[in-house]
């Protein structure tokens, strides 16, 4: 039970904390067709992350939080520069700069010596979520002790804040996001600007991004913003029925794909053992092929 | 909450100020003219079709003064205030094919986004809101498909929906892109039963369409344009063989437009 | 500044007789990935691109367990490749088939297929690292690319698939334009329209396993998109853009590769999506036909001659 505390439990809530909060945003990239920008979102933030850690020396949160959004930031005027004032076509703008700010940021991490010290390549790409240890916790009775929840990994904290953040503001603001989503003309004609309700999603994003992405890396970030929502989209045709769906299928990714990976292996007394986030996103896809081929609402087969 | 139209609003007032007044207005698109200088007074109630080829600037008529589309110049104002601070007078039906049909919205969810304004930021609908959602369906005959998803209704129907939707604001003032293009019998003999309703009660509608046979069974007033404004008043005076064919035939802008 | 001196001396062809051959292979490529992108980006097909090269993951990991359990080398090259192709090919179906038989959008279905395939790679993986065979950490190149420690062998035949795929898009250049500027106009004048969308998707393919083991899975992607986009601004006419698109990523190819033979440690793959990148940035402001520079010029010619 003790090891269970200490190394399964956090890593385990740190995957599936990470898979709902990009699972809850992921239903309006999915709705306004802007999937592809999760896994944009999650390339160029690597750089902004890795110069703020060589600035600061330290991997906290704040730090990390304002490094991102910097380089997202930048890479969006760079991606508008582009688009607008040199008139490259929308996706090649898109698709130039996130290729180059990973780059960039892959040879940051190689030139700077930060590799292999606090973050690596491979774990920004692949996840990392089995280094979430919880080396304090003795017993049952440690999830009542304040002084041992104290060293819980941070990134726990970190995503139950974001989880909160997004949450909150898709609850308040669920009838604006609904409209602008659906049908953004008329949103507009009562009021609702759809591009502010559209910036609060690609913000929203962000922030699901950033703080995913160090602890669960960008490949679980992607596969957590679109597959659930998509799961969610073959099974109900009720917008909060889906974002609850969504969330439920982001829960069981998160559970099983643990126990898959890590679990399941010791228990049949095998050595190996799967990345765990690998497998988290793989669970996730497995349910949406699931849903896509036996969900009653596959909707009406388009013809090319 | 099903308050009568505010018809009390204007026609109570001693000088009647148009509900929708246009002046000077110019829409272009990447440097191509779609509306040239187009000013015009609407009447102070009925129904009123825009008619005119394609590409004579219809949708962008509606579009400009919803402020969809950018004004080159000109402005609308309704009841005498900009637009945009009258939308609570104002409901629009966009044209057919401009959303997403596989949208996870039942018919209920669509009309109750007529009610959105009126409930204000941050706050959820309430179950009176889902019940007057219901009574409008029932106004346009669509009160046991409230549960269907928008997709999954007929042309028609879905037609209906928005019509709905825009009842739910409780305007004043209605614009229509092309309510009639391609709708059945039943849907057709709704909207127009709406329509006259909604003028009995004091409401301005403007539609633009596309079926010039029917301007005279349906509407009372008619504007009759081209890139600018050809001809416009009361059906029995403005649609006029004479003007129609000024509006169809050899293309009057063809001077203005360079 | 030693790296600088290496470097030019690398440039210029001063290097060993294998380094000038992987330069020039590593150039082929580039020019290779140069042409198909131009049809690709006009198609719309680099986010298909995207997922395809991510989805290659899986089938290199398939292909070294095959060729290890075969009694082979696990980095034989010919495995890694068929591996990667075959699942690249399993992508862009499974990619079709979503957005054609289920209500979820072409964005979505290119997301969801790209993550989970990745995701399935990255697991094999791991389990390729657990198994106790010599040759795993090879498998890393194929992420971010790497062209130190590349045979000769290899680098030929790198420039010979190059070549092929170059011949190809020559032989159909004329129907691939056509169906690029105006499909419903090749359509109704009986062009096989979908046939030469497939034979675009194949090649994107061909391209994206062959520059693998260069470039890397995980940023192929951005020379199938950036030397056209580059390309664009030096020309209206798509065979010369063809042209400079080719040169274009061969350049960046070529630097990408001399300068990761001075430090073997940097993936070759970043250092050449970077200089693609600064090539399209000096492009948009320089290019001959609608870079910044030229057009600000050309406006005040024009009003002063108004």
């Amino acid at each position: 039970m003790t090891s269970f505390l200490q190394i399964d439990l956090p890593a385990m809530l740190t995957g599936t904390l990470a898979a709902l909060v990009c699972a809850l945003i992921g239903n309006f990239l999915v709705l306004t067709r802007q999937s592809m920008l999760g896994d944009a979102m999650g390339h160029v933030v690597l750089p902004g992350i890795v110069i703020a850690f060589v600035l600061a020396g330290t991997t906290a949160t704040w730090v990390m939080l304002a490094g991102a959004f910097a380089a997202a930031l930048f890479s969006a005027m760079l991606v508008e520069f582009l688009r607008r004032i040199a008139g490259v076509e929308p996706s090649a703008a898109l698709g130039s700069v996130f290729t180059a700010m990973f780059a960039l940021g892959v040879l940051l991490l190689e030139q700077s010596g930060v590799a292999r010290t606090s973050f690596d390549v491979h774990h920004i790409l692949f996840g990392n979520i089995e280094t979430a240890i919880w080396p304090a916790a003795a017993g049952l009775r440690s999830l009542f002790d304040t002084a041992a929840l104290a060293s819980l990994p941070p990134q726990l904290g970190r995503l139950a804040f974001g989880l909160a953040v997004v949450a909150l503001v898709i609850v308040l603001l669920f009838k604006e996001l609904r409209v602008v989503s659906f049908d953004p003309d008329f949103a507009r004609t009562i009021g609702i600007s759809p591009r502010m309700i559209g910036a609060l999603i690609v913000a929203l994003a962000a922030l699901a991004a950033v703080i995913s992405l160090s602890s669960v890396g960008v490949i679980l970030l992607v596969a957590m913003m679109v597959c659930p929502p998509a799961t969610a989209r073959m099974l109900t045709d009720d917008l909060k029925t889906q974002v609850l769906l969504s969330l439920l299928f982001a829960l069981a990714s998160g559970v099983f794909g643990y126990a898959i990976a890590v679990l399941l292996p010791l228990a049949f007394g095998y050595e190996i053992s799967f990345g765990a986030a690998g497998t988290i996103a793989v669970v996730a896809g497995l349910f949406q092929l699931a849903a896509m081929l036996f969900g009653p609402k596959r909707g009406i087969p388009r013809t090319v | 909450m099903l308050a009568p139209l505010p018809s009390d609003r204007v026609s109570s007032g001693v000088m009647p100020i148009p509900p929708l007044a246009i002046r000077d207005l110019t829409v272009q698109y990447g440097g191509r003219t779609a509306l040239q200088r187009f000013t015009w007074n609407a009447p102070e109630r009925g129904l009123v079709a825009i008619v005119g080829p394609n590409g004579a600037g219809k949708s962008s008529l509606l579009k400009a003064v919803l402020g969809l589309v950018p004004k080159a110049s000109g402005t609308a104002e309704i009841f005498g205030q900009p637009v945009s601070e009258q939308r609570d007078l104002l409901a629009y039906v966009p044209q057919r094919a401009s959303v997403d049909w596989d949208f996870p919205a039942t018919a209920a969810d669509v009309v109750a986004m007529g009610l959105y304004r009126n409930i204000g930021w941050l706050k959820p609908l309430r179950t009176s809101d889902r019940a007057s959602a219901r009574k409008y369906l029932d106004m346009v005959g669509l009160s046991e498909f409230a549960d269907r998803q928008i997709g999954a209704l007929s042309g028609g129907q879905q037609q209906r929906v928005f019509l709905a939707r825009a009842l739910a604001q409780q305007a004043k003032l209605f614009l229509l892109d092309e309510p009639f293009a391609g709708v059945d019998a039943v849907t057709e003999g709704v909207m127009t039963k709406v329509f006259r309703d909604l003028r009995d009660s004091g409401a301005l509608v403007i539609a633009v369409h596309h079926d010039l046979s029917s301007v005279k069974d349906i509407f009372d007033h008619v504007v009759l344009l081209n890139r600018e404004l050809i001809a416009s008043g009361p059906v029995a005076a403005a649609f006029t063989p004479d003007n129609i064919a000024r509006t169809y035939g050899v293309p009057l802008s063809l001077n203005s437009g360079q | 500044m030693n790296d600088l001196h290496s470097l030019v001396s690398i440039l210029l062809l001063q290097a060993g007789y294998n380094t000038i051959v992987v330069m020039l292979g590593a150039a082929a490529l580039g020019a290779a990935t140069g042409i198909v992108g131009v049809f690709a980006m006009l198609r719309r097909r680099a986010l298909v691109a995207d997922a395809v090269a991510h989805a290659t993951l899986p089938g290199v990991a398939l292909g070294f367990i095959v060729a290890v359990s075969l009694g082979f080398s696990g980095r034989s090259l010919p495995f890694l490749m068929t591996g990667a192709a075959l699942t690249a090919i399993l992508a862009a179906l499974a990619i079709q088939w979503i957005t054609n038989r289920t209500r979820l959008t072409e964005d979505t279905a290119i997301a969801s297929v790209l993550a989970t395939f990745f995701a399935l790679g990255i697991v094999m993986l791991t389990v390729i690292q657990t198994l106790k065979t010599g040759g795993q950490a090879g498998l890393d190149i194929y992420l971010l690319g790497a062209t130190a420690g590349m045979l000769r062998e290899e680098a030929i035949t790198l420039a010979v698939f190059s070549l092929v795929v170059a011949i190809a898009v020559a032989a159909i250049f004329k129907e691939l334009t056509l169906i690029s500027f105006d499909a419903d106009y090749a359509r109704a004048h009986g062009f096989p329209v979908r046939l030469l969308d497939l034979a675009i998707l194949a090649l994107v393919l061909a391209v994206v396993v062959i520059g693998l083991r260069v470039v890397g899975l995980v940023l192929i992607v951005a020379l199938l998109i950036t030397p056209p986009a580059a390309a664009r601004f030096w020309t209206n006419h798509t065979g010369r853009m063809t042209l400079i698109s080719a040169m274009i990523g061969a350049a960046s190819a070529y630097f990408g590769a001399a300068i990761s033979a001075v430090s073997p440690d940097t993936p070759t793959g970043a250092v050449i999506v970077l200089v693609a990148f600064a090539l399209l940035l000096f492009s948009v402001f320089f290019g001959s036909a609608r870079g910044i520079v030229v057009r600000a010029l050309g406006a005040r010619q024009w009003r002063g001659a108004s």
